[in-house]
């Protein structure tokens, strides 16, 4: 619905197809006609921030959603990458995941997760939760610029 | 010379010189029997002084003296016994069998030799009294050379008796115990080196008697190497404190069979040297490798209870997070079916939808009960001194929707501080509460008191109680509420999974006390709610 929103690149990181094709209805229904782009695990997140095979023409995303139970790479590890490594760390990464464990959260943060949210057990909870998410990082805050 | 020698043949008494010789004679004799009667004075002095009996008799066995202690064990004086044959005077008989046994004067009579008295001899005195009794007759040679009578000594001998009883009966007392309970027996001289080893205490290590040399040297070489040196040290500890420090050990054996022998070896040290070093140690074996396998069963049964239960709940705890997953989709996909499919499905179809959602709905929150139930024990946190009055406070403050809700009071009484987990008292509290609140009689406001009946710190124990006076239950029902998902009323009627008093009865559990629950059909409950004030276990920190 904003000419600037849909500028907004979103990468997300989640296993779980059904998730993802949630996750997309429920950002189609906050009207939120963001370019989302999926990745499927952490080594798949990491390949496409590094541009590596095959996302050699991959653009920088602007906000990451990151699952953290995830094969191969788990999101916690991604995590620890993305904010270990100078290039990467300015882009905002948002948890979205099942686990309310506490030391998921208190780890997360300790990492520097940007903000940390528990999947809704209802769609109509996803809906209202992407579209305060949308509220939130795309016209409240200020995210870094391009190019840096 | 005899007595009878004056007057004799060839004498003539008028003959002034015969006179002359008689009264010689007579002086002499008066000498004679002056010196006899002292003799024979003498002679009573020392038979009546005798404190054992001394019977005297003629040959045909007649008395003719007896002694003060002859008197008092047969009951006849002397004056009375005199001339009397001594089987009326001295009866005796055998112990066993009560038949008369041989008198040793006949025995004396007829061998004229010494006659000891054969064992378990009763002597019957002349009022009935039985006496166990030794004795021994001997001939009294008489002026010829013969026996010219007997004497027989006897005593009483029934305290000696007695007491040789006793000593007997306890040394197989002690044989039986030591045999019974199977435990060997040790008598150490510490300056000789030399030990007695029972047999027991040998064949609790498989060996017979005559296998093992009775030497110290034979257990300090059974025993494990590695449990000498501590009897050693409490041995050192029992004789540096003179016996104040007790000799007690639990140590291994090696068995000839090659098993493992656990005895407790207890004893002390029964005679001391001067100089305070230990001369004589007595002591006992028991096995108890029965006890130590059991203890060591125990352990190992109870370590596996503990690891199965935390696996337990773990399994629920990640049970509950997995088991979301699926709902969550089911629900998600439902509205989803509902969103973009409802103009095309029929009126029933959506209804069905509804019920699926409905479902799902409750599945999650049994879930989330589950995971609450599981964390009392997976988020528990160290006891440590909690203020109920301020738990109360912050518990009433979570109600307070709740409280305006239904118009409803709660009334709380002065609290004790106790020893818990402030976040599962909280708990405890909000659910007994809530409850009390939710079974409100329809179109009354809700009252619900909580107080204290007991606080008794002597007894550790605290005793409280939250009432309501809403519609109760049968008291029939009064253990199946704390039960998992047990409910009393139709969800239509009172929302709820029924895990709210299950999750009250694991916490007090938890913290080592009991809850209880009392229902009037149609007049409330109260829950009685016992805790321990103080855990001794506290660790350094929790206090504060």
């Amino acid at each position: 619905m904003n000419r600037e929103c849909s500028m907004i690149l979103l990468l997300m990181a989640e296993d779980d197809p059904e998730d993802q094709m949630l996750v997309r209805k429920a950002f189609a229904q906050a009207h939120l006609a963001n370019d989302l782009t999926v990745v499927n695990d952490g080594e798949e997140l990491m390949d496409y921030l590094h541009r590596r095979p095959p996302y050699e023409q991959a653009i920088r995303p602007d906000l990451i959603l990151l699952d953290l139970n995830m094969p191969r790479k788990d999101g916690r590890e991604a995590l620890r990458e993305i904010k270990a490594d100078p290039l990467l760390r300015s882009i905002p990464v948002v948890v979205l995941t099942t686990s309310s464990a506490d030391e998921d959260i208190l780890r997360s943060y300790d990492l520097g997760v940007n903000s940390y949210v528990q999947k809704p057990v209802t769609f109509p909870k996803l809906v209202e939760l992407v579209t305060e998410l949308g509220k939130y990082w795309f016209k409240i805050v200020k995210l870094p610029p391009h190019g840096e | 010379m005899s007595a009878s020698e004056p007057g004799g043949p060839g004498v003539r008494p008028d003959h002034p010189a015969a006179v002359e010789q008689l009264a010689a004679e007579n002086d002499h004799l008066k000498v004679r029997v002056a010196v006899l009667t002292a003799l024979e004075q003498r002679f009573r002095a020392i038979l009546y002084g005798i404190g054992d009996g001394v019977v005297v008799t003629d040959l045909r066995g007649r008395v003719q003296q007896m002694n003060r202690a002859a008197e008092s064990l047969t009951g006849w004086t002397e004056a009375e016994a005199a001339g009397r044959l001594v089987h009326e005077v001295f009866k005796i008989v055998n112990e066993h069998d009560r038949r008369e046994v041989e008198n040793p004067i006949d025995k004396v009579v007829r061998e004229g030799a010494v006659a000891g008295l054969a064992n378990h001899t009763l002597l019957i005195a002349r009022d009935g009294t039985e006496r166990a009794i030794a004795d021994s007759a001997s001939p009294i040679p008489g002026s010829t050379g013969a026996p010219g009578g007997v004497v027989l000594i006897f005593r009483d001998v029934s305290a000696e008796r007695q007491a040789a009883k006793a000593l007997r009966d306890s040394e197989r007392i002690l044989a039986d115990i030591l045999e019974s309970t199977l435990s060997g027996y040790w008598d150490w001289n510490i300056p000789a080196g030399t030990e007695y080893l029972s047999p027991a205490f040998k064949r609790m290590f498989g060996y017979e008697d005559h296998e093992l040399p009775n030497a110290p040297e034979t257990w300090q070489k059974l025993i494990f190497a590695e449990d000498l040196p501590g009897v050693l040290d409490v041995f050192r500890q029992h004789v540096g404190t003179h016996g104040r420090a007790p000799f007690y050990n639990e140590i291994r054996y090696r068995h000839r069979d090659g098993s493992t022998v656990w005895v407790i070896c207890a004893g002390r040290v029964i005679e001391w040297a001067p100089d305070g070093s230990a001369v004589r140690m007595v002591g006992c074996h028991v096995d108890i490798t029965g006890r130590k396998r059991t203890e060591a069963l125990l352990k190992t049964a109870l370590e596996d209870v503990q690891r199965s239960n935390r696996e337990l709940e773990e399994f629920a705890y990640v049970a509950s997070h997995d088991l979301q997953e699926p709902l969550r989709k089911i629900s998600s996909f439902s509205s989803l079916l509902v969103q973009e499919c409802g103009a095309a499905v029929s009126a029933d179809a959506r209804e069905y939808l509804d019920h699926i959602l409905a479902a799902v709905k409750r599945m999650q929150a049994l879930i989330n009960d589950l995971l609450q139930l599981s964390r009392v024990a997976t988020r528990a946190r160290p006891f440590a001194p909690v203020d109920l009055n301020e738990t109360l406070r912050e518990v009433l403050e979570d109600l307070d929707a709740r409280l305006k809700e239904s118009g409803g009071t709660v009334t709380v009484g002065p609290l004790p501080a106790l020893d818990a987990d402030a976040i599962q008292m909280r708990q405890l509290f909000q659910n007994l509460i809530a409850n009390g609140l939710k079974f409100r009689k329809p179109g009354e406001a809700p009252v619900v008191q909580v107080r204290i009946l007991e606080a008794d710190a002597n007894a550790n124990r605290a005793v409280l109680c939250v009432e309501d006076h809403g519609i109760g239950f049968e008291p029939r029902f009064e253990e199946r509420i704390f039960g998992l998902f047990q409910r009393l009323h139709g969800r239509q009627e009172y929302e709820g999974t029924g895990i709210g008093l299950a999750v009250c009865r694991r916490i007090v559990e938890r913290h080592g006390g009991r809850i209880t629950a009392e229902g009037r059909l149609g007049d409330g409950a109260t829950f009685r709610v016992e805790l321990p004030m103080r855990h001794a276990n506290l660790k350094e920190g929790d206090a504060t």
